[in-house]
């Protein structure tokens, strides 16, 4: 447990409590736009948070995962806006899981990562290091979001138009996200050939990241071959997805299991 | 109905074959890098591969959707390509390549080079021994640099760490237990102890030597004197009537490796660079990355990996197709049709 102290670490923790009041907020009222006060100052105190832990730490606040969580947290909202301004559709439950997202990503931040400061080693000074760790996190907030539409479906035995509703939204944001997963995936494997020479290392976590984007992969193709059948599936694919992003982001960086050449990144 | 049954049989191929390669990825996960690596270049794994790219043919044959929408036919052709240049770029291919008379090429190993000397052997394995390049490299320059500055510690006879002072010439530090002051008076680059009039006395000796040290000068409330020679790469210990023990603490963190390259052909220097982590040199179908650093009594060396370039540009030109094709695809599309949907209401 790593409790913070300094004026960064609180910051932190005022963007919990702006995202957990969003989440209380919405979760009571049930209406859109019932939590934006809260996720709006969330977003600020993340944004301060982030900016101060830049200036302090000299370099990009990319290097582990107390930095990457706490880009995640500055991510959530601008990502829920422009989700919804392309899908031209809001609602409280997408809110909802906007909130407990940005509650799910500080609460690590704020309480068990350490956030001691690390110069950052050789082979993390790259021009591929920001593109790499952002369009991966960038694609992960995508796909938390995505996953929000399928789990309300599953969880709420959405049927019929509710259903096919609720996996079209989820689509829509998972196909947004892809890209970008596929982007992180790519430059990390670019800046692997110029770091250690080989463009694929068979490390553990490239593994779980190929796994992971193989599950979206085989989603987008599931979709193609039953264009009209097997709704439910889709939806757990998603979910399923979503699921190895987290093994991805936390059990293979966490856990002894996996050690590998991305260890720096714990 | 034939154009359903391709249709049917090589989506649902794609899905198998992605699902297989799921599964293999995260028991990968499990088997740990270099188990990993084996475990996909073992023969099973081989047929997958070329079975993977052979629907990739398949369907750019037989699926006409492909063929007609430039960006999955981008997607898919990025991958095929990707997938060529890894085989293309194997150990395997590599021995088959020599096997069938081409002309040999390392597929990875290392050099391990001594500033200001040259060579074309390289190291592969245990197995494999060495591989003669057909050029020289030489090593004209290599460094490290920290982020932290290299210190002198300072201990009593306990073995207790009673003060630190940087290892820089002038540098000064009092000590309140016991109370002394410690200064370091001078730095060599290759220490001879002598003994003179007043006791052992430092001085520089031959260049073509190293033995880097420095001299600690300790002085006590009562003025008095003792010379310590602490050295960068040997462990000191207590002498027997010696009240303090000086340490060198080297510097841990560090912040860059370089090794200034050139390459020797034909008798005349072809190409020269200083190589970094993510900056390797590339010459004549091989990179050339900082590897490893170290120091000894002879001086600096560096380890240099060499690995072939065969097949990489497959890769990467796969890699550039498959980001422009998922791009296009899943954000080009949608805002193109997003555009033509809102277009009538604007007129």
């Amino acid at each position: 447990m790593h409790i913070k102290w300094d004026i960064q670490g609180l910051l932190i923790y005022l963007t919990l409590a702006g995202y957990a009041a969003a989440l209380v907020q919405l979760l009571r009222k049930r209406k859109t736009g019932a939590g934006r006060g809260g996720l709006a100052f969330a977003f600020l105190a993340a944004m301060a948070s982030y900016i101060t832990r830049w200036v302090l730490s000299t370099h990009l606040p990319m290097q582990n995962l107390y930095e990457v969580f706490l880009l995640m947290a500055v991510l959530v909202w601008p990502i829920s806006l422009l989700t919804e301004h392309m899908q031209k559709h809001r609602s409280w439950i997408m809110q909802a899981g906007d909130a407990l997202i940005g509650v799910l990503v500080c609460f690590p931040a704020g309480f068990i990562f350490s956030a001691a400061l690390r110069p950052l080693p050789p082979a993390l000074q790259s021009a591929l290091f920001g593109p790499h760790v952002a369009a991966y996190m960038i694609a992960y907030v995508l796909m938390a979001r995505a996953a929000i539409p399928a789990v309300a479906a599953v969880v709420g035995h959405y049927g019929g138009q509710q259903l096919i509703e609720a996996e079209r939204q989820s689509y829509g944001i998972a196909a947004a996200g892809f890209p970008l997963l596929s982007l992180g995936l790519i430059l990390g494997s670019v800046w692997g050939k110029l770091a250690w020479g080989d463009w694929w290392g068979w490390d553990p976590k490239e593994l779980w990241s190929l796994a992971c984007w193989l599950v979206y992969m085989f989603y987008f193709h599931w979709r193609i071959v039953h264009p009209r059948l097997y709704i439910r599936t889709r939806l757990w694919l998603v979910i399923t997805g979503f699921g190895f992003i987290v093994i991805t982001l936390l059990w293979v960086n966490l856990s002894r299991l996996f050690g590998g050449m991305h260890s720096y990144a714990t | 109905m034939k154009t359903i049954l391709v249709r049917y049989l090589s989506l649902n191929l794609a899905l198998f074959f992605i699902l297989l390669l799921i599964l293999f990825s995260i028991t990968g996960a499990f088997l740990g890098a270099d188990k990993a690596k084996l475990f996909f270049n073992s023969p099973p794994l081989a047929i997958y591969w070329f079975l993977l790219a052979a629907l990739f043919i398949a369907g750019f044959v037989g699926y006409r959707p492909l063929r007609r929408r430039p960006s999955l036919l981008l997607c898919h052709a990025g991958c095929l390509l990707v997938l060529l240049g890894g085989l293309w770029g194997s150990q395997a291919a590599h021995q088959l390549r020599r096997a069938v008379g081409w002309e040999p090429k390392l597929t990875k190993g290392t050099m391990l080079l001594r500033q200001g000397h040259r060579s074309r052997q390289v190291f592969q394995d245990r197995q494999k021994g060495v591989f003669e390049l057909p050029f020289i490299v030489h090593l004209l320059e290599t460094a490290v640099t920290y982020y932290d500055t290299p210190s002198i510690g300072l201990y009593n006879r306990a073995g207790k760490l009673i003060g630190t002072l940087p290892a820089e010439v002038g540098s000064t530090q009092s000590l309140s237990d016991p109370p002394l002051t410690a200064k370091i008076t001078q730095r060599f680059d290759n220490l001879q102890l002598q003994r003179g009039k007043n006791g052992i006395v430092g001085t520089e000796g031959p260049t073509d030597r190293s033995n880097p040290a420095y001299e600690v000068l300790l002085t006590d409330p009562e003025g008095q004197e003792s010379r310590h020679y602490v050295f960068e790469q040997v462990e000191p210990n207590f002498l027997p009537n010696a009240r303090f023990l000086a340490r060198y603490l080297p510097p841990h963190t560090p912040k860059e490796y370089k090794s200034l390259l050139a390459i020797e052909k034909n008798g005349r220097i072809v190409c020269e660079k200083t190589i970094r982590v993510n900056h390797p040199l590339c010459y004549g179908g091989y990179h050339f990355y900082q590897s490893t650093f170290g120091q000894d009594e002879i001086g600096p060396y560096s380890g240099i990996m060499v690995v072939s370039d065969s097949g990489l540009w497959g890769v990467f030109s796969g890699y550039a197709l498959l980001t422009i094709g998922l791009f296009g695809h899943y954000w080009g599309l949608p805002l193109h049709r997003r555009q033509q949907q809102e277009l009538p209401d604007a007129h």
